[in-house]
């Protein structure tokens, strides 16, 4: 299994499947109208999603359109199949910074583009450098989660989180360059960037001589075929998912076809070593706790804890988010942190620094945190996936039959078999965690000795993290 | 089939280095060009820091042609940099996550050019080494002497401004 040059020992880590090299699919992501058409029909859907949240007002929210599309089945399509097998697909077409994106251009489809350079309008101002990175991201969709049960549960909760998101992605894309919102403000937008990296589709070029002696770089700052990357990377030398949307600006824009759509094993990203931080760091820490407060609050049998995050009384709520926060931003990190040291120690490598074994380490945690998300779905669309059925039929609780479903009752399915899956998915995680560990430590540590030992402490987090995420949600 | 540097006759290694600093100017325009976009003073500083090599490059080109005017005349040459398999003072930002964490500034825009002028004079030095032919040999150092000239003026410029943090 820990074999550094494959994936569980099993696949190549540097083996890929090209997907653009079949004509059709390549002149798909060539089109200007991909990704407008999917954006377009997400963008319909939101629109049900933003009228059914205000209508709905404060009533209850497992008949809503809105609660049901956004946190039952985008949650899950997101945690179950875009991320872990598309990375950021869901960027590729996600409607929230759209009309930001359509002002700054000033056009639908087209690139508006002259001497000088693409066109656009607005102030284009770099974003501050002390923000330039995921902690406001961290901090934004920790705030969030404080009122996830308002959101999850109150039409009008979700009408205004993402009417507060598209007037934010608006405003910023008049003062900031390009994707600056999704960047570097979108509180979704961070722990897809990490777990991207565990994904299994990526955007790179094909052939980085052809890059190195082409001189104008159009996929950066484009041309009069598409727009230089809206993300502010530089396409043609990009190592890691994390910041690249999947825009396909740069299929577009590259004279030489350079550009290619790969299906790769698993979690390759997570071994390129460069621009590893903590602000990630911190983002696996925050989604992890999240994981187990969410599982606690939605899932768990105590009703006081419900009473606690439904803001039942003041003092219930403040001590939710205190717990909530410290758990996330400090508990988590800092176990953690005691069992990087015990492996800092353990691997008697004095040039190999504490910080660079505690930020490299923590990238074990993607594998193992998107492990606990996927269980987490899990036990959310079995039991409550039936709802769908009914708000599709009557999405504004209007009385309508539209699918001829809108009294089709709660059923909840196969949930006989969720602990069955939601252990099985732990188990893969942790696989993966593992095999990712003792590579991350190959790489952290000089020796291969040292590395050996180092993982050691590590694989004791790993399965302990994993055996209280599986007790929790089967226990 | 791409050709060796180290492979072809002092006229057209002379012309090969005209089209290289071509290029430069080209990229340089190119790496200001990706700065210029952001409304800022700062990154309209790194614009200018590149513009300035861009220049440079051309000043460069410009003095090439006149030593390839008085070496060889009118003799036509049509090889040009893509004729070439090696890799010779390719101006280049390594980091494809570089705008991302704002961490752009003037001193990394002289960076980047004082190393593609450090590649470039190691190999012509070095290829001045390993040719026995005089006039090749003599060609070359002089390549190397103006790539000395060009990372100079950057170390200059880079003594002017603050050290990274």
């Amino acid at each position: 299994m820990f074999r550094v040059d494959r994936v569980l020992g099993l696949i190549p880590t540097d083996w890929r499947l090209e997907l653009t090299r079949y004509p059709s699919v390549r002149a798909l992501l060539k089109s200007r109208w991909m990704p407008f058409i999917p954006l377009v029909f997400n963008l319909f859907v939101f629109t049900i999603i933003l009228m059914a949240g205000l209508t709905g007002g404060l009533g209850a929210g497992n008949y809503n359109f809105g609660i049901m599309v956004v946190w039952i089945l985008w949650w899950v399509v997101l945690m179950l199949v875009l991320v872990p097998l598309f990375s950021r697909s869901w960027c590729t077409m996600c409607p929230l910074p759209l009309v930001g994106e359509w002002l700054q251009r000033l056009t639908l489809v087209g690139v508006r583009h002259d001497q000088k350079g693409n066109k656009f309008i607005g102030l284009k101002k770099r974003w501050p450098k002390a923000l330039s990175n995921m902690w406001l991201m961290n901090f934004l969709f920790l705030g969030t989660t404080f009122f996830s049960a308002f959101f999850t549960t109150r039409p009008v909760g979700t009408f205004l989180l993402l009417g507060i998101i598209i007037i934010a992605a608006i405003a910023l894309s008049m003062i900031y360059h390009k994707r600056t919102f999704c960047l570097y403000v979108c509180p979704v937008s961070g722990f897809q960037g990490l777990y991207s990296n565990f994904a299994m589709a990526e955007v790179r070029v094909k052939d980085p001589t052809i890059c190195r002696d082409h001189k104008t770089k159009g996929c950066v700052v484009g041309n009069e075929c598409g727009y230089g990357c809206p993300w502010l990377l530089l396409p043609y030398k990009f190592t890691r998912n994390t910041y690249c949307g999947m825009c396909f600006e740069c299929f577009k824009t590259c004279e030489y076809d350079n550009m290619a759509f790969n299906l790769r094993p698993p979690g390759t990203d997570l071994l390129v070593d460069e621009n590893r931080r903590l602000d990630e760091a911190w983002k696996a820490f925050i989604m992890l706790g999240i994981a187990v407060n969410f599982f606690l609050v939605m899932q768990g049998p105590w009703g006081w804890l419900k009473d606690w995050a439904n803001a039942a009384t003041w003092s219930g709520w403040l001590a939710f988010i205190t717990l909530h926060s410290l758990f996330s931003l400090l508990v988590i990190p800092a176990i953690f942190f005691a069992f990087a040291w015990w492996a800092w120690r353990a691997a008697r490598s004095p040039e190999t620094s504490l910080k660079k074994t505690f930020v490299n380490f923590s990238y074990t945690l993607v594998p193992l945190g998107l492990a606990a998300w996927i269980a987490f779905s899990i036990g959310i669309i079995l039991p409550n996936g039936s709802y769908l059925l009914h708000i599709l039929s009557d999405p504004f609780a209007w009385g309508w039959n539209l699918l001829g479903t809108a009294h089709f009752p709660w059923t909840p399915v196969f949930t006989g078999a969720m602990p069955w899956l939601q252990s099985l998915t732990m188990v893969v995680g942790l696989l993966f965690s593992l095999d990712f560990g003792y590579k991350l430590a190959r790489q952290t540590f000089p020796e291969a000795t040292a590395a050996a030992r180092a993982t050691v402490p590590l694989a004791i987090f790993l399965t302990l993290s994993t055996a209280g995420l599986t007790w929790l949600y089967i226990g | 089939m791409k050709r060796k540097f180290s492979t072809l006759e002092p006229f057209e290694a002379m012309h090969v280095a005209i089209f290289i600093e071509e290029r430069n100017a080209r990229i340089y325009q190119n790496f200001a060009q990706m700065f210029v976009e952001f409304n800022d003073a700062e990154s309209h500083e790194i614009a200018a820091s590149f513009q300035e090599m861009a220049s440079e490059e051309r000043n460069h080109g410009t003095q090439l042609q006149e030593l390839y005017m008085k070496n060889f005349g009118n003799r036509p040459c049509a090889l040009t940099d893509t004729d070439i398999a090696d890799v010779i003072e390719v101006p280049q930002l390594q980091d494809g996550e570089q705008f991302i964490y704002g961490g752009s500034n003037a001193r990394q825009a002289l960076e980047v050019a004082l190393a593609a002028e450090r590649q470039a004079r190691t190999y012509y030095t070095g290829l001045a080494a390993l040719t026995m032919e005089a006039p090749l040999r003599g060609f070359y150092q002089e390549l190397a002497s103006l790539e000395r000239d060009h990372e100079e003026f950057l170390e200059r410029k880079l003594a002017t401004r603050q050290p990274r943090r």
